[in-house]
């Protein structure tokens, strides 16, 4: 067995019992890397820092020490800030920005004892389902090269489906860790909004953004979640209660295991309607009861997410002016000439749109209609959910209405690509957690992927679910 | 005689004098090198968020509890997005429909006649950075950058430069005593924008122009009478006034308007997704309003009203918090209240003044004060002598009477011993003395100023008199 | 509601977001305007008078931190970041009013 087949939580046991070491894991990973750099999985890998950071996790090994992480190589998102390592969210802004600071689930990492392989290849700054939007080079799927990744942690997801990390960081916005573990065969988590520190992620849209793991399997991504999780007095917005308010489940009997009717409706592949629907089976069959259930805003949640998330990343994506970082177009003689010829050169379509929706809805006329008539959407949409997870242990559906497309095909037409967001998009609107689990392939091999979501701060309730299907289901 | 009045209201922003910035641990601190109280959150490096300061909140609410504001029991936190090279992020964290404070008053007395100025609301904001513009282009400092700063908008209720500037000193009087902020204009800590209009009496009010950033009250007078000049003549040759922002110039006294940001005046405001909303209790305000310190106002009351202090004694005693607080502890100490003020508007004033062009610095507490005087009273100094003790004790924490030791000040009150260097005195002198006993008394001042230059000025100087006039009158 | 998405309004919110559109892209803009906002008529199906607004997914409030300065971080690890710089500042053109 290669090193870098090991799941993460085998390799910490190997390591612990002398058996390899972390230069071993590091080195065999970073040759993954080398060998698969036509994924485009990274945006920068970090070889020389990586092996010194593995040498130093060996050393520690050897003095006894014991930490979650320690001697792990992990991939982090490209959106997520690594003092002394050029973070650039995969935009020709940000080509040469070196970051100042650690983001703090990168402190929490080290402090864990992780070694950082590189950063991942993604969507331009966050803004993407299928990582082609990157500046720099597309992230193809790890099944099928001439397919796209997902996104916009298709970076993530790759690295972790091709060997190339144990297991990566990513961020979720509208799906954008679930839609590319899904769309690579993949397990990704997006904890329930607050529960991981945004301290140092580049913000998209703050109020949706989220940060969690993508590894091969559950097991893998709970020891990673266990590491990022928890309170940070620099993040207004992380909760400071009890963020273990799920449980470990062990036996489905008495469980309860909602199924939205809206979760399956038009548009969603018969391939993947018929995977789905074959663990809902499972579940039924180990004593879960399937709970029909029905979040009567769903319909609303596309225009919603759309709305607010451009609305927020138009003002968050001013900051990039060319003074102050990252990079300011030749030959401006004003200010002005810096603000709008650096915009217009750096910044790519996808973000374009997006920064323009975002000032549109806010702008003075059509605020209301826009931006306040989404705001209140959401609350309908979260009073939605909480209804029916009042009656349900889970929330089960398709993480993607298909498996992973053909390359070429968003540019096309960008606003039908958003419509393969609409079973991912309404969890951020209500801030939700969910795990997007393999639950089987369609017919040309492609990996298809099951969403189950929890209520606040039951990761472990969804960890669990999902570690029971991967048990008696899984690779 | 045209017949158009100005009506004015004033957008007034404040410095608060916290230790720290309103939403990063950088130093909110005047006068640093460029840039070093600065961090990748208020310079808006991407991927920061903002912790707000639970000091700056306090410190907004003590302000509208001291001008009788409504404290609001739930308020949040907005973006006003625009570009501009001092916002390094492209917006302004500030509070756009649920502000920390709304309404309040301020009492000004402008020409003997008392007026109410009413204002609108106060909400807390960040400051922006500072731009110096050069040859080789416009250098950008962010150390002001997140400084908390709150706005106050009054309703329209001025009508002459006279008052506007009396409304200025007022609230920047409120602010100083209340602990808040030292508005001091010469560092920026207090600025104003200005918006004013003409209309005749009874008919609906004008157009209104605003000019922008004004930091001196003496350019907030410049600046608005030379804006009712200019409207008077343009609504005088039958023209119309343009509603638009304005700078004014001090150097040439004239405004000019900013052409071309009209319609980038979008804001887009809209919830700071950042940042928590604020709530308070009532015993959260009563906790505040009940740190408000004792304003200028009242404490004029109290000192001519209870101390019995002349009028003119008292306003000069609170013109500064300082001041106000080192008579007062002075007299807490046990001074004659009088005999404080006068020392203190004398020669504290005097001393402290030098110290800076806005505001005085006190260099001495209530209790050296009060120390000083009584050694004075008691004749262990003199008066002149009480200023090399103050020079001394200044900044320190040394006691007068250490003080008058270390110097050798004690003053020489043993009559034998005086009399005796008296009569040394007028024997050596036998001019002079003929010249008193001939009836000329400014010879006594002469043998007085001989016995203080032989005794260093260490002598009583009135025991000295009255020896002097003895031993001539023999 | 109904709203036309004219070239107009794409060419003031361009001014908005400081970006500067080709013809072609101004097109694709309308377009893709058009497409996104057409989902707003979901949004009609309820009586927004009667509905708050959410801004936060928390209701967390008065999160404050004590009035107490860090350490200065270093004016150098940020200075070094722009793309054009003196010893103490940032540089742009001079700014005019």
């Amino acid at each position: 067995m290669k090193i870098t087949d090991m799941t993460l939580l085998g390799l910490v046991r190997a390591m612990d019992a002398g058996e390899v070491t972390s230069v071993e894991a590091t080195e065999a990973t970073l040759k993954e890397t080398e060998e698969k750099k036509d994924l485009g999985a990274y945006v920068t890998v970090c070889a020389e820092r990586a092996l010194e950071e593995a040498k130093a996790a060996d050393a520690r090994r050897r003095a006894g020490e014991r930490l979650p992480l320690l001697g792990v190589p992990i991939a982090v998102k490209d959106n997520i800030c690594t003092e002394g390592v050029r973070t650039t969210c995969a935009s020709r802004f940000l080509e040469n920005y070196v970051p100042p600071y650690d983001a703090f689930v990168v402190k929490k990492l080290k402090s864990a004892g992780a070694v950082t392989v590189g950063k991942a290849n993604m969507d331009e700054f966050a803004m993407g389902s299928g990582s082609e939007y990157s500046a720099f080079y597309p992230v193809k799927n790890a099944v099928d090269k001439t397919r796209v990744a997902g996104g916009s942690s298709g970076g993530s997801a790759v690295a972790a489906a091709s060997y190339q990390a144990f297991a990566a960081l990513g961020s979720d916005t509208g799906g954008s860790i679930r839609q590319p573990a899904s769309f690579n065969g993949v397990v990704g988590l997006k904890p329930t909004y607050s529960a991981v520190s945004r301290n140092g992620l580049i913000a998209f849209a703050s109020s949706l953004d989220q940060i969690g793991p993508i590894a091969r399997t559950v097991g893998d991504c709970r020891a990673v979640y266990d590491v990022i999780k928890g309170h940070d007095a620099g993040d207004s917005t992380s909760y400071a209660g009890d963020l273990d308010k799920g449980e470990r489940v062990t036996s489905l009997k008495g469980r309860r295991i909602g199924v939205a009717k809206e979760f399956f409706g038009e548009g969603l592949d018969g391939e993947v309607r018929a995977a789905v629907e074959r663990a809902i089976a499972f579940y039924a069959e180990q004593g879960a009861e399937i709970v029909e259930t029905s979040i009567r805003s769903f319909d609303m949640a596309l225009a919603c997410y759309y709305i607010l998330s451009s609305a927020e990343a138009s003002s968050n994506l001013s900051r990039y002016d060319g003074v102050k970082y990252g990079r300011r177009a030749e030959g401006c003689r004003t200010i002005d000439d810096i603000y709008y010829k650096s915009r217009t050169e750096f910044f790519g379509a996808e973000v374009k749109r997006r920064i323009m929706l975002g000032n549109f809805v806010l702008s003075s006329g059509y605020y209301d209609a826009f931006y306040l008539r989404a705001s209140k959407a959401r609350t309908l949409i979260k009073r939605d959910f909480e209804q029916a997870l009042s009656g349900c242990d889970a929330l089960i559906g398709p993480t993607a209405p298909t498996t992973a497309y053909r390359s070429g095909m968003s540019e096309a037409d960008p606003a039908a690509a958003y419509l393969g967001d609409v079973y991912t998009v309404p969890v951020n609107i209500a801030g939700l957690p969910a795990i997007s689990v393999p639950c089987g392939n369609g017919g040309s091999g492609l990996p298809i992927g099951m969403q189950l979501i929890g209520r606040p701060f039951c990761e472990e309730t969804l960890l669990s679910l999902a570690e029971i299907y991967e048990k008696e289901c899984g690779r | 005689m045209s017949g158009y009045v100005p009506t004015i209201g004033l957008e007034v922003h404040c410095e608060l004098k916290t230790e720290t910035k309103l939403f990063c641990s950088c130093r909110n601190k005047f006068g640093s090198e460029p840039n070093t109280n600065t961090c990748p959150v208020c310079a808006g490096h991407p991927g920061v968020l903002p912790v707000l300061n639970r000091k700056a909140v306090e410190y907004t609410v003590r302000a509208g509890c001291a001008i009788g504001c409504k404290i609001s029991r739930y308020s949040k936190w907005d973006r006003k997005n625009y570009f501009y090279p001092d916002l390094p992020k492209a917006w302004q964290t500030s509070q756009y429909d649920l502000p920390l404070c709304t309404g309040g008053e301020v009492k000004i007395t402008v020409g003997g006649e008392e007026k109410t100025v009413r204002l609108n609301r106060i909400h807390l904001e960040e400051d922006a950075g500072k731009l110096v513009h050069g040859a080789g282009g416009t250098a950008v400092d962010y150390n002001r950058c997140g400084v908390p700063l709150m706005e106050c908008v009054t309703e329209p209720d001025m009508h002459s430069a006279d008052e506007a500037v009396a409304f200025l000193e007022e609230l920047a009087s409120v602010f100083r005593f209340a602990g808040v902020s030292d508005c001091r204009m010469q560092e920026g800590s207090i600025r104003a924008d200005v918006n004013l209009s003409m209309s005749r009496p009874g008919e609906p009010l004008g157009t209104r122009t605003e000019t922008k950033n004004l930091n001196s009250f003496r350019s907030v007078r410049r600046a608005i009478e030379a804006e009712i000049r200019r409207q008077t003549e343009v609504l005088e040759s039958g023209g119309k006034v343009v509603q638009e922002t304005r700078r004014f110039d001090d150097a040439t006294g004239e405004g000019y308007g900013m052409r071309g940001k009209e319609d980038a005046q979008d804001y887009r405001y809209f919830p700071e997704p950042d940042l928590m909303p604020v709530v308070l209790s009532d015993d959260d305000v009563g906790r505040i309003r009940a740190s408000l310190p004792e304003l200028a106002r009242d404490r004029r009351k109290r000192y001519t009203e209870r101390l019995g202090l002349p009028a003119y004694d008292a306003e000069q005693l609170t013109c500064d918090p300082a001041v106000a607080e080192l008579f007062d502890g002075a007299v807490n100490a046990g001074a004659n209240a009088k005999k404080a003020a006068n020392y203190v508007m004398s020669e504290i004033m005097r001393k402290g003044k030098t110290a800076g062009e806005d505001g005085i610095i006190v260099g001495i507490s209530g209790t050296q004060l009060a120390e000083l005087l009584a050694l004075v009273d008691k004749g262990e100094i003199n008066l002149v002598s009480s200023r090399d003790v103050l020079d001394r004790i200044w900044l320190t924490d040394e006691t007068p009477s250490a003080a008058v030791d270390a110097l050798g000040l004690r003053q020489n009150n043993d009559e034998g011993e005086i009399e005796k260097l008296v009569r040394d005195i007028v024997a050596a002198n036998p001019g002079p003395a003929d010249d008193f006993r001939k009836g000329n008394e400014k010879v006594l001042s002469f043998f007085v100023g001989q016995l203080m230059k032989a005794t260093k000025g260490k002598t009583n100087p009135k025991i000295a008199g009255e020896l002097v006039r003895k031993v001539l009158s023999e | 509601m109904e709203t036309k998405i004219t070239k107009e309004i794409i060419a003031h919110t361009a001014k908005l977001s400081r970006l500067e559109l080709t013809e072609e892209e101004e097109k694709g803009m309308e377009k893709h305007f058009a497409s996104v906002l057409g989902w707003v008529k979901t949004l009609d199906a309820f009586d927004a008078s009667s509905v708050p607004a959410t801004a936060h997914i928390s209701d967390a409030v008065n999160v404050l931190r004590d009035d107490v300065p860090g350490e200065p971080f270093g004016r150098e690890k940020l200075l070094s970041c722009a793309p054009e710089r003196s010893e103490d500042s940032y540089i742009v053109p001079r700014v005019v009013e």
